[in-house]
């Protein structure tokens, strides 16, 4: 049946303000796991909200904006991830040092960390696939929709990482 | 590490990047989306139409000859950080929609797409419903014509016509037969025209425009003759050499540029005399504006180009309206923003409903409006859901107007002014209600596409047919490709 949605221009623009301000430990935290360093994720989750806000008209519904806001987020980090000066460092280099702007740790931190290493040494597609089904927990389905990619594609990145993950802990 | 199930792997990864995750502390949120809001309003430096026009249409303009490829698109510019393959898919099939993850394309109200016969090839870019309910389809080339037959839902070809035409206008006349006026055929702009006869499936000459004319407008008026509006004129191929490409759509140094306006001129083809004259001119020259005849017998021109040579800018946010009694443009007033690649449609209550396109920055706009013929006025309505350009839009028999695909750019901000990220072919579709004054989400089309024609047909089906889809054949490239497909929107 038709979906009856309020149109962005009735919603108060303080609104969407409100919730961006709410969400911004959510939307900066995505940014980090992908590109795996502070900074970084500062400046991408910034130039997002900035997108997002000049294309607020696009919003339809409170409960997509949050899907909307994240996959502005993603779209930009693995933008950033890919820019031409960024790929001048190894991969593996970026990996090794320890990314600036880390907190104390969390408890346990220690025994995570192979994971973790494991984690950063995995290409973009694949990062961006296991931060969203493992850690945001989004269905298969919806993952496909924010990256705009085929179903098929997502599960095989998934596969992929995966394996990749077991045969790095294995070596580790 | 001992070996864990795909299950305990799972979890230990989730633990890991909530860890991670929360390793990050944040203290200045509120502070930093007001920064993000200042600097998304930050005017940006108006880069003139060269940039995307320029990157758009030069190396293709060039290649192709003056007028032929001036509506292709071959695009530089900075893309989302993905793989190549990645991205290619995501170029064509992203829909960037806010939308929860639902499918209303099945449900009962909600109307459908559905494929039906592709064309013979994918040279196609005018439609035009004959009076027994064949649609003929004309591309570029002069062997590109082809009859669809609703009844088969299959193509098959007709004549040639006399001439290859990019670009040309195709105009239903009174007695059956279709008028093919103007284009450019590779070299050279033309004034030619020809007479589409469906009852012996062949193109003959008629009389020659007044002026030569690519990418004008045709509209028959209520009294049978067809009135031709603007264009671009010929111009030297030495102008579109001496253009230099920019490193693609950056918003860098804009390039100097000279070549003729678009023409203000109009005319007025006679299929009783099978002659073209003058009539009156408009205010400003115009290419790719939309024209419609209102219920009064009035024509509405508005937006366009007001130059074409090397790329179409600045879009005109101003229109004019045709007296064919006197033989005279006036003044229509002014649209809320500069448009091209936009779309006019009559509705059932004689008002018009602009949408879309790009306005004079250069950047898609998702905004419509309504322009009244009783105030003589424009007023803004609900917004497209997204911003398209080169979509179709088609007034169904319920009074709806739909509007389909198109192409979707993203701009992010540059020191210099603005710059592409990402440019993607739509699928979505959306129909406007003009009693309520929004538009709402529908099916998607089996296809991406953009330039596309579409037509609607005696059983209240909407015909759409080829155009193009972008995708990424390198980093930063952009390439344009025909589509040949066809499919049927079922209300």
């Amino acid at each position: 049946m038709a979906i009856e949605i309020a149109p962005m221009q009735v919603l108060a623009e303080g609104w969407l303000e409100q919730l961006m301000v709410e969400r911004y430990p959510d939307l900066i935290r995505l940014a980090f796991l992908i590109l795996h360093d502070f900074a970084e994720a500062e400046d991408a989750t910034q130039l997002a909200l900035e997108r997002a806000w000049r294309s607020r008209a696009q919003v339809r519904s409170a409960d997509s904006t949050l899907f909307w806001l994240r996959r502005i987020v993603v779209h930009e980090a693995l933008r950033v991830r890919s820019s031409p000066w960024r790929l001048l460092r190894s991969p593996l280099h970026v990996a090794e040092i320890e990314p600036a702007g880390r907190r104390p740790s969390a408890p346990g931190r220690t025994e995570r960390l192979d994971v973790v290493r494991a984690f950063e040494h995995l290409p973009a597609d694949q990062s961006a696939v296991v931060v969203l089904h493992h850690y945001l927990a989004y269905p298969v389905a919806e993952v496909a929709e924010m990256l705009g990619v085929p179903l098929e594609t997502v599960r095989s990145r998934l596969r992929l990482a995966m394996r990749r993950l077991r045969e790095e802990l294995r070596d580790a | 590490m001992p070996e864990m199930t795909d299950d305990q792997l799972a979890e230990e990864l989730r633990k890991a990047l909530v860890a991670e995750a929360l390793s990050v502390e944040v203290n200045d949120a509120a502070e930093r989306v007001a920064r993000a809001r200042v600097r998304s309003a930050r005017s940006r430096r108006i880069r003139p139409w060269a940039l995307v026009g320029i990157a758009a249409a030069l190396v293709a303009a060039v290649v192709a000859g003056a007028g032929f490829a001036a509506w292709r698109t071959r695009t530089e510019g900075a893309v989302p950080g993905a793989s190549a393959s990645e991205t290619a898919s995501a170029m064509a099939s992203a829909e960037p929609s806010g939308r929860p993850a639902v499918t209303p394309a099945l449900s009962p109200i909600a109307g459908r797409f559905i494929p039906t016969g592709a064309m013979i090839d994918g040279d196609g870019s005018v439609a035009t419903m004959l009076l027994d309910g064949h649609v003929l389809i004309i591309g570029q080339s002069a062997t590109s014509p082809q009859l669809y037959d609703p009844k088969t839902g299959t193509f098959a070809r007709t004549g040639a016509m006399t001439t290859a035409r990019g670009g040309a206008t195709a105009t239903l006349l009174r007695d059956g037969r279709v008028l093919i006026a103007g284009g450019s055929n590779g070299t050279a702009v033309l004034a030619s025209a020809e007479l589409y006869d469906p009852t012996t499936g062949k193109f003959s000459s008629t009389g020659s425009m007044t002026a030569a004319r690519d990418g004008q407008s045709a509209t028959l008026l209520s009294d049978g003759r067809v009135l031709i509006t603007g264009g671009m004129p010929p111009f030297p191929l030495a102008i579109a050499l001496a253009y230099h490409v920019s490193s693609g759509a950056q918003g860098t140094d804009p390039v100097a540029m000279t070549g003729p306006d678009n023409l203000s001129s109009a005319e007025l083809y006679d299929p009783q005399t099978g002659k073209f004259i003058k009539t009156g001119s408009m205010s400003v020259g115009r290419r790719g504006q939309t024209s419609t005849l209102l219920a009064d017998g009035h024509v509405l021109v508005s937006g366009g180009a007001s130059e074409s040579v090397g790329g179409d800018g600045p879009a005109l946010s101003s229109a004019e309206l045709y007296d064919p009694v006197a033989g005279t443009f006036g003044t229509a007033g002014t649209m809320t923003s500069g448009r091209l690649y936009d779309t006019a449609t009559l509705l059932s209550d004689g008002r018009v409903l602009i949408a879309g396109g790009i306005d004079q920055s250069g950047q898609n706009v998702a905004t419509a409006e309504l322009y009244d013929p009783a105030t003589g006025t424009f007023s803004v309505t609900e917004s497209l859901s997204l911003a398209r350009q080169s979509h179709s839009a088609t007034l169904l028999p319920d009074g709806q107007v739909l509007v389909a695909g198109g192409t979707h750019v993203v701009y992010e901000t540059t020191s210099g002014g603005w710059s592409v990220v990402s440019w993607s072919t739509l699928a979505s579709a959306e129909l406007y209600d003009p009693k309520s004054g929004h538009f709402e989400s529908t099916g998607s089309m089996t296809t991406a596409r953009y330039g596309h024609t579409a037509t609607l047909l005696p059983d209240g089906r909407v015909l759409l047919i080829a155009g193009q889809v972008t995708t990424l054949s390198a980093p930063k490239t952009t390439t344009t490709e025909g589509l040949s497909s066809a499919e049927l929107y079922q209300p």
